[in-house]
């Protein structure tokens, strides 16, 4: 009965063991990426990238922000010509578009579409998380924040 | 006592294999920082530093 029941058991800590050690397994193997490679997503790495030439200054000049959910949005638009404000509106808006196909295209050419939203708040902190000093962002309350200095920021104004 | 010995440790085994795929659906969040970190290189580094654009000039100042 002893010599059984320690059998049993050893044969049960080799189990534990062997799961235990299956998080690791991951590590071992080459190191998972997220191919954005694809026809779909280069095309839009292009788009965005060509569109920033122009939509860039905006950011740059405080026009425009980055939103906590990965967008960009029309921030201060006060004293702007009216032709000037459809250019940058309708700028924000391809970009946005842009953003949301570019996400689902990543998410679907890795095989994971449930990832969507995962990635779509990743990719937003880590663009804000990379934003130049001087160029602002709306956070999750709606305001709008200034980036001042690496890791540092400050609170301008509230919400339009 | 054999063949309880069995039952337990097949048991054991199919319940924790029950429990891989949850492993295999976490969310990878260091290869999709570094998957914006790509994207984003890709967007600034093709910002020309004289775009022409029409600004308001009180943004300017």
């Amino acid at each position: 009965m002893t010599t059984r029941f320690k059998h049993f058991a050893r044969r049960l800590l080799a189990i534990m063991a062997l799961f235990a050690c299956l998080p690791a397994l991951p590590a071992l193997a080459a190191p998972f990426e997220f191919q954005i490679e694809s026809p779909s997503v280069a095309a839009i790495r292009k788009s965005l990238a060509d569109r920033f030439a122009m939509l860039g200054e905006y950011i740059d000049a405080g026009v425009v922000g980055l939103t906590w959910e990965g967008n960009v949005a029309l921030r201060d638009a006060d004293g702007m010509p009216a032709e000037v404000r459809k250019l940058v509106e309708a700028l924000v808006a391809d970009e946005n578009k842009d953003r949301l196909t570019l996400i689902r295209e990543i998410a679907r050419a890795n095989g994971r579409p449930d990832w969507e939203e995962n990635l779509r708040y990743t990719f937003a902190q880590r663009w804000i998380h990379r934003a130049p000093p001087g160029w602002y962002y709306r956070d999750s309350n709606g305001r709008w924040v200034r980036k001042s200095a690496p890791a540092t920021a400050t609170t301008s104004d509230s919400s339009r | 006592m054999k063949s309880i010995n069995k039952i337990c440790t097949i048991g054991l085994t199919v319940l924790m294999a029950g429990l891989l795929p949850a492993c295999g659906s976490m969310f990878p969040s260091a290869p999709a920082e570094r998957a914006a970190d790509r994207v984003l290189d890709d967007i600034l580094v093709k910002k020309p530093k004289d775009a022409q654009v029409v600004k308001p000039e009180r943004v300017n100042s």
